[in-house]
């Protein structure tokens, strides 16, 4: 659905959705292994753990985890600025995501490994004045 | 093989063309029992649009045609991949001589930021790189994590790039010739920490390296004039990344260009009957210094956990008992994506044949190497799709 006049699009169709009708959270679209009930990121319809054919299903994960890794970057592609946090979350539901940090200081010494993260939809480049919409995660900030 | 470097005036056409005829001519062949060529080449089609049609016009050039040709694309590994369907085409009997050449244009001047954007076309775009996510990061976010597991220093990855740098400083082919201390490399501009800039290989360079191949019986009658003795593909084995269980723990190595290494080197030393205590040269891709490290463990120099004092024992030097890329590696030869395995080729066989001049190795009582290992993968697809292919290659005079 790639329309050339629009200033702004997904990364990708059918990798998230900005909030369902069940909830405001917005959520990233995995798959469930109907036979081994592994979880996997993006969609697939065929296991590549226990490798069936046709035994997963649609698996909506929540955009919360914990940071296992991450690397400021100080040289990036076109359309990102730099410095920016480049990171692998573990989502509560299982796979490792990609995504950029955002909400935080680019400053090494001042991200935490294992922090808890939660997820945004929203701009994550911009390339010729089009906006790509993805994810990224932030800290989860505690109201004390 | 054509210099690696920055060669903006040139086209993929002008690179070949002096990968295959220096090729043809150190093989000692009449170029017309060519019968086969592989060319690797990943980018071409992102600068120039130009997506197929790339083996003939990197070939058809050279004035060779009457032949047919393959593109072969892989990322990094493409070379490996381009090397490994030539010595099956003629081990098969099919084919009798095989061409095998990578040729890379990545340069742009003045945009370093667009050969980045070029080579991020070898990750899966949706879930990974779109995002944000680099090689360079990607590498080192597990470089981080092997730290913690092996207590590698950020002077140790100071210390294999001096090591190649240096070596790169012997080879009038390499794109760096300059020699850096270690210091100098810790005191460079950091890309991300622990990584300065001379710990990371370019891959805005340009390049090209061919390869001759044909069975033992054809190059007795074909190969009369060849520049030196023959160098045999003594073992030569592909691995693919498997899925692991995001519910188990990952066991493999933990770096995407190594993870499969240890499953490809088991196959290439038993088809060779050969094993690492016979390696006395190797050829690592260290896109990143830490790669380095880890290849010492999955090619079987020393056990999990002993990278480092290897490394700082020198036995890795040029003078050591197994040199690492004599010619440099990635990080200062160059690393102009598909052309880097063939680079790789190119330099075992001239170091196998006692030819290499100033950098030349005699790892032991004073001989030319007579077993060199070569490590190459290609990283195609994104975080738990991780690696087209890795690859192991033991080469034997």
């Amino acid at each position: 659905m790639e329309d050339p006049t629009k200033a702004s699009r997904p990364v990708a169709e059918g990798l998230f959705e900005t909030g369902g009708s069940d909830s405001d959270l917005p959520f990233l679209i995995g798959s469930r292994c109907r036979k081994c009930q592994e979880v996997v990121f993006p969609q697939m319809s065929d296991c590549p753990n226990c490798v069936s054919h046709d035994t997963m299903e649609r698996y909506r994960l929540r955009g919360h985890g914990h940071l296992r890794d991450f690397v400021v970057a100080h040289r990036g592609p076109t359309g990102f600025a730099v410095p920016y946090v480049q990171a692998y979350v573990k989502l509560d539901d299982g796979p490792v995501v990609y995504t950029n940090l955002d909400g935080i200081d680019p400053d090494e010494s001042r991200i935490e490994l294992g922090i808890e993260v939660e997820m945004r939809i929203g701009v994550v480049k911009t390339v010729d004045g089009v906006d790509f919409v993805g994810w990224t995660f932030h800290p989860v900030e505690r109201k004390s | 093989m054509h210099r690696f470097g920055k060669f903006p005036a040139l086209a993929i056409q002008d690179l070949a063309r002096e990968a295959i005829w220096q090729a043809i001519g150190d093989a000692g062949i009449d170029p017309r029992v060519i019968q086969i060529a592989y060319v690797a080449n990943c980018y071409n089609g992102f600068f120039t649009g130009q997506l197929d049609a790339v083996a003939p016009i990197a070939v058809k050039y050279s004035g060779l045609t009457g032949i047919p040709l393959i593109h072969v694309m892989g990322g990094s590994g493409s070379g490996s991949v381009a090397f490994h369907d030539a010595v099956l085409a003629v081990a098969s009997g099919q084919y009798e001589v095989a061409l095998a050449l990578g040729v890379e244009k990545l340069y742009v001047v003045g945009d370093p930021a667009r050969s980045i954007s070029a080579i991020q076309t070898s990750g899966e775009q949706s879930v990974a790189t779109e995002l944000g996510m680099t090689w360079i990061g990607d590498l080192t976010i597990s470089a981080r994590r092997l730290m913690h597991r092996y207590g590698w220093t950020q002077e140790d990855f100071a210390l294999v790039a001096s090591k190649n740098r240096q070596n790169g400083a012997l080879n009038p082919l390499a794109e760096l010739q300059e020699p850096i201390t270690a210091e100098e490399v810790l005191a460079a501009r950091v890309v991300a920490y622990p990584l300065t800039r001379p710990m990371c290989s370019s891959a805005a360079v340009d390049g090209a390296a061919a390869a001759i191949v044909c069975s033992r019986e054809a190059a007795g009658r074909l190969l009369r004039t060849a520049a030196g003795p023959l160098v045999r593909a003594a073992g030569l084995s592909l691995a693919g990344a498997r899925y692991v269980s995001n519910r188990t723990e990952d066991t493999r190595p933990g770096m995407l260009s190594m993870n499969e290494a240890p499953v490809a080197f088991a196959a290439a030393y038993k088809q060779a009957g050969l094993g690492p205590r016979d390696v006395e040269l190797a050829f690592v891709h260290d896109a990143i210094a830490p790669e380095e490290l880890l290849s010492y463990q999955v090619l079987g120099l020393c056990e999990p956990g002993e990278e480092a004092a290897l490394l700082r024992s020198g036995a890795t030097r040029l003078d050591g008992r197994v040199p690492v890329n004599t010619d440099g590696g990635l990080i200062a030869r160059g690393h102009p994506i598909a052309a880097t395995a063939f680079g790789q080729i190119y330099e075992a066989v001239v170091q196998l044949r006692g030819r290499a001049g100033a950098r030349q190795a005699y790892p032991s009582n004073g001989r030319p190497p007579r077993v060199a290992a070569l490590q190459n993968a290609g990283a195609q697809g994104g975080p738990g799709g991780g690696v087209a292919v890795s690859s192991a290659l033991l080469l034997t005079t």
